[in-house]
């Protein structure tokens, strides 16, 4: 059950990585950076697990929890995660105004003119 | 040539990081499971209600033992929204009158007053359900986004002015402060909860958990007004080539 | 005060969130409201350093818990270092800014973000959670990429994104070394992995240790992952280069050095990293050097000699790594004070000659030194020092870091790094000091004598360390002492 989840959570990484390493439009960078970070915070969730156990809320006749601590380092990390994806689209959309272009290397290319 | 070859030698290297990812994991949880000593997790789930008055484990964690973590977090959405802000100056509305269909629009009118009870509940039950000020702030800024989206972008700037988001955000950020203070002030730590002296209330109760519902409605307001303020900064541009 | 460590971060982030309020309400008193922040955060640090110079170090629990269920702060005499170099920055900062700068430079949020980017670096300094760090590490660096590209032209936007993207790295590696150690010993506060790290199998540790090297090598420009550093420098302009580079930069080798010693234990369980390092270090002062010796622009010039001074920097680390090796973290604590002050000073002063000649190419700053012989003096004092002249306290960092090292090789490097150096500030000399410039410069405008009198009293520090270097000395091998727990005993 753990293991299934490390694995989806390293094919995600991979996805991430490669979109991050390939891609050239800045809008799929900018997508690939969330998806990398997300599996983070699903290799964190697995983390948690315990078998039989349950939501960390406590009511009466439950004994057995996950551990709640990766899920509030999860919550943290998804929200820090949000602030730099809105910060690297908003970059970007910048770039567009005033470069016209979302390619990443046809950015570059222009900056070079411009030195 | 070159072209083909790089996306596969890019996922090649991809998929033999991710195996690594994937041992490395393991290996780390297996070390873990096999050292004795008390858990972390026991610690936390026996002991939270008696020491925070919250039911929900982990708003206790995010909210009372590791609140300071949340304040930084809560302070890094406060920089994105002054960073987007500062990268993309001043909104411009489009012209443009870009609004949904009136079928869409009669539909949401009368459901959004649910929409708004959602988040709210939510943020207010924070401590004794899943949920909490994060959550909810989240869904209270895709309210504003959605005004937005369905009404046009000057309809939404009337109904909630980005100077009241700001203001919103601002007042909450540092309510945030204050109630650490407060901490201080009581003679205890900053952030502190129950050592401060503050009432825990009957655990399970919508009043209970001492200064958690606080911060969970500070948090909420804050998230809720910097998220829909950076679709504001986001979206107040018509990035158009003729802009250059 | 007992509440010291938790109020040296809280006080620039209140402070951050005030002057943003105070920008949107009564931007009258913006300048007032900046200075207030900067000077209250400066005597906190000071506070707090003072207090944590005597043994035993301050120690502090938002919200009373206790670790392993809460988060502890901890200040000892080594963090102490560093804070009195962050209250030097951000007083510093803000001082050169009021005397430097129009009033139309006070709009917008540069300065609410220079107040967050120092509480966030100061929360690096004293936390000893490793989550907590992750989460001022991820603060510092959207404060960063906000003060990098908020000038809204084209390439600053463009030097925000790459920045972003590197970073963007450098913390999915920090957040992944940090869940390998939750999952491996059940906690994430830095006092208990250090009991514990000695179950983990020797292959994860390295796994764990090399995400963090390479996540903080990315923060302070190792090669080869400082290619973002020369753009981002230029983008952000040499008042906000001056703060990333002189004490944004320190701080994450702070990090790297608390990790490595405390809940690491990298000098004893993980000794082999070090020759490791040292090659690095070795590899990143001449690829710098050399990098710098080519550059055209006085401001990329400046951001690449930073990065080959990371390399000394980590070159001190990597000799440390017999155990007890107090003698060489001192050297490296040394080179850092003086780095901090002397780069900060270059660059200050450089804005100065930028604003002149109104342009950072060193071709136009032909005969700037006549305009302004004070600035340009206290320029060529901290070149002085940063390549390496004696006495200058520059060239007593440089050689306690040599003498530190058990090999030649990295003498040699040391030695031909300071003949590069020299080279390219002897350049700029040539050209400042020419007789005639080539064309009338711009009618210069007022220079502040405060914006004048921060660039020379930083310079004038630098030089006036190298008379007193003997007791200096013993000060940072005190600090370093209580960094490698030998508690400064010889």
């Amino acid at each position: 059950m753990q293991n299934a989840a490390f694995v989806a959570a390293a094919l995600v990484f991979a996805i991430g990585l490669h979109g991050m390493l390939t891609r050239r439009n800045m809008i799929r960078i900018c997508i690939s950076i969330s998806v990398m970070e997300s599996s983070l915070v699903m290799a964190l969730v697995a983390v948690a697990y315990v078998p039989g156990g349950s939501a960390p809320i406590v009511s009466d006749g439950q004994t057995m929890f996950v551990d709640p601590l990766p899920h509030a380092l999860a919550l943290t990390a998804i929200v820090i995660g949000a602030g730099i994806l809105a910060i690297a689209l908003a970059l970007t959309v910048a770039m567009y105004r005033h470069y016209g272009t979302t390619d990443v290397l046809a950015v570059f290319g222009k900056t070079r003119e411009g030195q | 040539m070159i072209r083909r070859v790089v996306p596969v030698a890019a996922g090649v290297f991809c998929l033999l990081l991710a195996a690594g990812f994937f041992l490395v994991l393991r290996g780390a949880v297996e070390t873990g499971s096999g050292r004795d000593g008390p858990l972390l997790r026991d610690l936390f789930t026996t002991s939270s209600v008696d020491e925070t008055g919250s039911v929900n484990v982990v708003t206790a964690i995010l909210m009372d033992y590791r609140a300071f973590d949340t304040l930084g977090e809560a302070t890094v959405i406060f920089t994105a929204v002054a960073v987007a802000a500062a990268i993309l100056g001043k909104p411009r509305p489009t012209e443009s009158q870009r609004t949904m269909g009136l079928l869409s629009r009669r539909l949401l009118s009368s459901v959004l007053p649910l929409f708004l009870l959602f988040p709210l509940f939510v943020i207010a039950h924070g401590h004794i359900s899943p949920g909490g000020g994060f959550q909810g702030g989240v869904s209270l800024a895709v309210l504003v986004i959605l005004i937005h989206v369905a009404f046009g972008d000057p309809f939404g700037q009337n109904v909630v002015p980005l100077r009241l988001l700001v203001m919103v955000e601002y007042g909450a950020a540092l309510g945030l402060v204050a109630v650490g203070m407060l901490g201080i002030v009581q003679g205890a730590s900053f952030l502190a909860n129950l050592a401060a002296g503050f009432p825990s209330g009957t655990p399970g109760s919508l009043l209970s958990g001492g200064v958690i519902p606080v911060l969970n409605l500070l948090v909420g307001l804050k998230v809720a007004a910097g998220l829909s303020s950076l679709y504001i900064y986001l979206s107040g541009h018509e990035a158009s080539r003729g802009d250059r | 005060m007992s509440h010291l460590p938790v109020l040296v971060v809280v006080v620039p982030i209140a402070g951050g969130f005030l002057i943003s309020l105070v920008d949107l309400i009564l931007p009258s008193v913006k300048k007032a409201a900046v200075l207030a922040v900067a000077l209250s955060h400066g005597c906190v640090l000071v506070l707090a350093a003072f207090a944590a110079l005597s043994y035993p170090p301050l120690m502090y629990v938002p919200g009373s818990w206790l670790p392993p269920v809460g988060i502890a702060l901890r200040v000892d005499s080594f963090s102490a270092l560093f804070l009195i170099l962050l209250a030097v920055g951000h007083c510093g900062s803000v001082l050169f800014r009021l005397g430097s700068e129009g009033s139309r430079q006070w709009e917008g949020k540069t300065a609410a973000l220079t107040a967050l980017l120092f509480g966030a670096l100061a929360g690096v300094v004293v936390t000893a959670d490793l989550f907590n760090l992750f989460v001022f590490v991820e603060l510092a660096t959207v404060c960063t990429v906000g003060l990098i590209s908020r000038k809204q032209r084209p390439d600053s936007s463009v030097a925000g994104f790459v920045y972003l993207m590197i970073a963007a790295v450098s913390g999915a590696l920090l957040l992944f070394a940090v869940l390998l150690i939750y999952s491996a010993t059940g906690t994430v506060s830095m006092s208990l992995v250090a009991e514990r790290i000695h179950e983990v199998p020797a292959a994860l540790h390295g796994v764990i240790l090399g995400a963090l090297v390479v996540s903080f090598g990315i923060k302070f420009g190792m090669v080869p992952f400082h290619v973002w550093q020369p753009r981002a420098y230029h983008a952000a302009g040499t008042t906000t280069a001056g703060v990333l580079s002189g004490f944004g930069m320190k701080v994450y080798l702070y990090a790297l050095f608390r990790l490595l010693w405390g809940p690491l234990q990298a000098p004893l369980l993980l000794p082999e990293i070090f020759p490791v390092l040292q090659v690095l270090a070795m590899v990143t002062i001449l690829v710098g050097h050399l990098m710098a010796l080519l550059e055209n622009n006085l401001i990329r010039m400046l951001a690449l000699s930073s990065v080959a001074h990371g390399g000394y920097i980590l070159l001190g680390l990597a000799a440390a790594g017999d155990v007890g090796a107090d003698a060489a973290v001192a050297a490296a604590l040394f080179h850092i004070a003086a780095h901090a002050l002397m780069k900060s000073s270059l660059l200050w002063s450089a804005h100065h000659a930028i604003s002149l000649a109104r342009s950072s190419r060193i071709v136009d700053h032909h005969g700037v030194a006549r305009e302004m012989p004070v600035v340009m003096a206290a320029f060529m004092v901290a070149a002085l020092a940063i390549a390496g002249i004696p006495p200058t306290g520059g060239f007593f960092s440089k050689w306690l870091v040599a003498l530190a090292q058990g090999s030649l090789l990295p003498v040699l490097v040391i030695a031909l790094g300071t003949v590069i150096s020299m080279g390219y500030y002897a350049r700029y000399f040539v050209v400042v000091m020419a007789k005639r410039p080539p064309e009338p410069l711009r009618q210069v405008r007022s220079r502040s004598i405060l914006s004048t009198a921060v660039v020379v009293v930083f310079a004038g520090v630098v030089a006036a360390a190298g008379v007193a270097q003997g007791p200096l000395q013993s000060l940072f091998v005190v600090m370093a002492g209580s960094l490698t727990g030998s508690g400064g005993l010889p």
